[in-house]
């Protein structure tokens, strides 16, 4: 490209095309068929050769159009549209998108097909949902405190009503509810200084089924009590792998208090039932908690990306848990995905490579 | 006669307390641990005023709420909703749910002034 012709904005076609190949996004040429016919150099190198293919199967892994396409509504109207997609590079990771669609017309200014340009967003979603999630962990933890408070309140009043009507028993059992409470207030702190700390694990190899089956058990009985199904189902071929067993028991029962928290409070359904499963796929191990109580909000749903956002319910745990999960996830080296639907449930998905 | 509270929380701490207070003032209580628990203490105890938390698991206390204001028998017995969630209001401003304003709202942590002044009101 010769310095005389940027400075006449004179370009020639094969000026364009240099362009167009090195522009720093990601750039695709899409028909009306939603096949792929032309992608610029960083396209391909983080997706690959997709020319020819469905846009929404090859890097989006979808089997039909994704809903609220911005490709669709442009060939429509031929305006330009933007909109948040997740995708999936050919190494398999997964990625958010801001994607702008743009129609490309011929000289009768026919719309014959739509260009994609798109950024990666994924950090700045990243410290989104983290901030979210630091959000409705405040939430959850303050209702709790408030909790604690309370019981320290009614702790100290029936000790000093104790004392002043010298009876003993009530004396003591308000000197009890301080000192649970004081407990309490301890766990709060330590699971705060748990979030804010990074720590190492001492990773083996394991038998994740058998962790499973230790979670389940311990569940079974309290869960049948709150009449709620608890069901497992294990993959057979994932019989090791290389993990923290403790920090794997953690992750698990957070999750599984969590679907049966989701459960009690769901005041729509009479039947509830939660699955735990794990599957092996390849070179990972995937485990799934799986409820059908009251899901999360209409703003929660379908998130699919690598943190997931929630807020904890009663007066379980200290409202920290699932921040917790999430830091115990990320350091033995995984990812956790979740997708809700409001009033019928969620499913939670952690990743982790076998090895 | 002494005039009869029910209380209605998940939280032991929250109950002993409560039940140390209105006891220590001249009330008569019932402890119930959740809504469903609450409902059968109702109709044995009939109390004067009811003090509800929201937040609790077999039944919150919007579920007993609704049960008791769709009865013709108890739909007259005031509630005090006392409960850590901030906003708590929102549960029955939410016009879906159709429910009538309890009577009295109060944030735990609470001052014991303040609750046995609105009981007090709340009974009357």
């Amino acid at each position: 490209m010769s310095n005389s012709n940027i400075n006449g904005w004179e370009l020639s076609k094969p000026d364009y095309r240099q362009l167009f190949q090195n522009v720093p996004c990601y750039i695709s040429v899409i028909d009306r068929g939603f096949r792929i016919i032309q992608t610029n150099r960083l396209f391909r190198e983080d997706f690959g050769d997709c020319e020819g293919k469905l846009c929404y199967k090859s890097y989006k892994r979808r089997s039909e159009p994704c809903l609220e396409c911005p490709v669709s509504k442009t060939f429509a109207d031929g305006e330009v549209y933007t909109g948040e997609q997740h995708v999936i590079t050919r190494h398999g990771e997964e990625a958010f998108m801001l994607v702008y669609s743009s129609p490309l017309r011929n000289d009768q200014e026919d719309i014959i097909a739509v260009m994609e340009m798109s950024t990666n967003i994924t950090q700045l979603k990243q410290l989104q949902t983290g901030l979210t999630m630091m959000g409705a962990a405040v939430t959850s933890m303050a209702h709790k405190i408030k909790n604690v408070l309370t019981g320290l309140d009614g702790g100290i009043y029936l000790v000093n009503s104790g004392l002043n009507q010298e009876n003993r028993d009530k004396t003591v059992k308000g000197w009890n509810i301080v000192q649970k409470n004081v407990e309490r207030i301890e766990t709060v702190v330590k699971d705060i200084l748990y979030c804010a700390r990074d720590r190492e694990h001492d990773l083996t190899i394991i038998n994740p089924n058998d962790v499973i089956k230790e979670i389940y058990t311990l569940f079974r009985e309290t869960s049948a009590m709150k009449e709620i199904y608890l069901a497992m189902e294990l993959d057979q071929d994932l019989e090791s792998m290389k993990s923290n067993e403790e920090s794997l028991h953690t992750i698990i029962n957070n999750l599984l208090n969590n679907a049966i928290e989701a459960c009690r409070f769901d005041l729509d359904k009479q039947l509830h039932a939660v699955l735990i499963r794990t599957k092996r796929k390849g070179p990972l191990a995937i485990f799934e908690v799986i409820d059908n109580g009251h899901g999360f909000p209409e703003e929660y749903k379908d998130c699919r990306f690598n943190d997931a956002v929630f807020q904890t319910r009663g007066n379980y745990g200290t409202g920290l848990g699932l921040m917790v999960t999430r830091k115990l996830v990320h350091e033995l080296g995984g990812s956790i995905t979740f997708s809700s639907y409001p009033k019928k449930g969620s499913t939670f998905r952690v990743t982790f490579p076998i090895q | 006669m002494s005039k009869k509270v029910l209380i209605v929380d998940d939280e032991e701490d929250t109950r002993s307390y409560l039940e140390a207070l209105l006891s220590d003032n001249g009330y008569e209580t019932a402890l119930a641990e959740d809504g469903e628990d609450g409902y059968k203490k109702l109709i044995d105890f009939k109390p004067d005023a009811i003090i509800l938390d929201i937040i609790m698991p077999n039944q919150t206390g919007v579920g007993f709420y609704r049960k008791l204001k769709k009865s013709e028998e108890y739909q007259h017995i005031p509630v005090m909703i006392l409960t850590g969630v901030s906003s708590y209001k929102d549960f029955f401003g939410r016009s879906h749910l159709s429910l009538p304003k309890p009577q009295q709202f109060m944030e735990k942590p609470f001052s014991t002034e303040e609750l046995l002044e609105k009981i007090k009101a709340l009974v009357m």
